[in-house]
């Protein structure tokens, strides 16, 4: 009945917010090495260790941990892709200027949502599982994120693309829900609803972001 | 109540859900909302009553569902895991036919394999001996509506139904099989007692408040970083029922929607590759 699948989306929708604390530990510093690709599965790992030891210290003022969160994940994401996807069709009218103040809006408003939450890292973690062909060269990385509390292991696919020798993260899946599918869908409702611009969707991002920022 | 007017309100109050269903799936009709891209625009031509369901929706969760779950959930896990384990045992009959409507044999062989585990080794249902530490059979979930578009149905236009929350046309059309199918209300349909009825009531009343109880945290945390809170629910609720019909086991597709992506970001700067 409907009623169950109520109870299974519910489950889902707390699936997708794990996700939260999830793509807080994708994060990385810059590589050493950079003579020899590397493995889709390794900048995964890479990208967990690295949130780990940077981002969880006590000690890290709010400023700094968001300013730390915000370097690291515009080093880990393709923030242009994304921004490009999530305009969805509204991409082709818009102006340079627009999708510019939107992928600006869109990184503060990923700071201020997940850097706070390192705060209270309670010792989650991440296993790489293994690595698939996507499309075009992409790679999709699968992981289990082990919550704190020893439930069971979450399942986290990663969708990569080839970046200068590494990787850059497009999309963020839990059990089966895409992140960047959902931000999209979500997005567009905004911007049809008040006629195809982008304007205001970005007014209500930085809103949202003010108000989000103040947490913590 | 005599038999007739049991089984007649029993009937007709799954015959006024398929009526509502059948009269949205009359004009519901999917236009092509592919913009050329790849992407399809959530399909919901009643937004505007959606809506208003949602709202009534929510305004019921706060009211009384939350704060129920809240307190249903300072019980210890391992009773709530019972709760949950007993009332999934409970849908075996519902998932082993749609098993079997879908041609899925191994699904049907591990639906029964676990009830059998379950029921006899797992003191009714209680406890989840067929799935184990996790290397066990795993719950899967199966409903009419999941079978249907296993069939090929589509899925219309998105509903938001009063008390249950978001579904579509085919899988509320969906929920009037699933309800003969199963047995609780055969019972029903065959005695004066209201006893079936309560026990019918009762663990739907439990369901809820259990999934629920699980989710108080982060459904606030979903809306508080939600633009558009309507929004995010009808596309999880999709994202969702497409990998529960594909039975994936949360995993992505290689290809979809990353086409839609690929088609985006492929004709990024490249107007000849535009639709014209």
């Amino acid at each position: 009945m409907t009623t169950y699948h109520l109870s299974k989306q519910v489950r889902s929708l707390l699936v997708l917010s794990s996700l939260f604390m999830i793509m807080c530990l994708a994060v990385l510093p810059a590589r050493a090495d950079t003579s020899a690709a590397e493995a889709p599965t390794d900048f995964i790992a890479r990208l967990a260790d690295t949130a780990v030891t940077t981002l969880t210290s006590p000690a890290l003022s709010k400023t700094e941990r968001q300013e730390k969160f915000r370097a690291l994940f515009t080093e880990g994401f393709h923030l242009q892709r994304i921004s490009e996807f999530l305009l969805g069709p509204y991409r082709r009218r818009a102006s340079e200027e627009d999708i510019k103040a939107f992928s600006e809006a869109l990184e503060d408003n990923v700071v201020a949502t997940y850097a706070w939450r390192f705060k209270s890292y309670a010792g989650q973690s991440l296993t790489v599982k293994g690595s698939r062909d996507g499309n075009r060269g992409q790679k999709i990385v699968a992981t289990h994120f082990n919550p704190e509390n020893g439930g069971p292991p979450i399942l986290v696919e990663w969708r990569l693309l080839p970046h200068e020798n590494t990787w850059k993260i497009l999309d963020v899946a839990v059990e089966g829900l895409s992140m960047a599918v959902t931000q999209r869908d979500e997005y567009n409702t905004i911007i049809r609803r008040n006629g195809g611009e982008i304007a205001p969707l970005v007014e209500l991002m930085k809103n949202q972001t003010a108000k989000l920022a103040a947490r913590n | 109540m005599s038999v007739a007017a049991k089984f007649w309100s029993l009937f007709s109050r799954s015959l006024a859900v398929g009526f509502l269903c059948l009269t949205l799936a009359a004009c519901a009709t999917a236009p092509s909302n592919d913009d050329g891209f790849g992407y399809q625009q959530p399909y919901d031509p009643i937004e505007p009553v959606n809506w208003g369901i949602w709202e009534f929706n929510l305004f019921v969760d706060k009211a009384i569902v939350r704060p129920v779950a809240s307190v249903y959930d300072l019980l210890p896990g391992g009773i709530k895991d019972g709760v949950r384990n007993f009332l999934r045992n409970l849908r075996t009959p519902i998932i082993l036919a749609n098993n079997l409507m879908q041609g899925d044999v191994d699904g049907a062989i591990d639906t029964t394999g676990r009830f059998m585990t379950n029921t006899i080794v797992g003191l009714g249902g209680v406890f989840d001996v067929a799935y184990g530490n996790g290397n066990g059979i795993e719950y899967r979930d199966e409903d009419f509506g999941q079978t249907l578009a296993v069939w090929g149905v589509g899925d219309g236009p998105y509903l938001m139904l009063p008390l249950l929350g978001p579904s579509n046309v085919r899988d509320a059309l969906g929920m009037v099989p699933d309800y003969f199918l199963d047995p609780i209300n055969w019972w029903a349909m065959n005695t004066d007692s209201d006893t079936p009825d309560y026990i019918g009531y009762g663990t739907l009343g439990l369901r809820v408040i259990d999934g629920r109880s699980r989710n108080v945290q982060q459904l606030e945390d979903l809306e508080a970083t939600s633009l558009d809170f309507y929004a995010t629910v009808r596309s999880l609720y999709k994202q969702t029922r497409t990998s529960q019909i594909e039975n994936s086991g949360g995993t992505i597709p290689s290809g979809e929607p990353a086409a839609n992506f690929d088609l985006d970001l492929d004709t990024i700067g490249d107007s000849a590759a535009l639709p014209q």
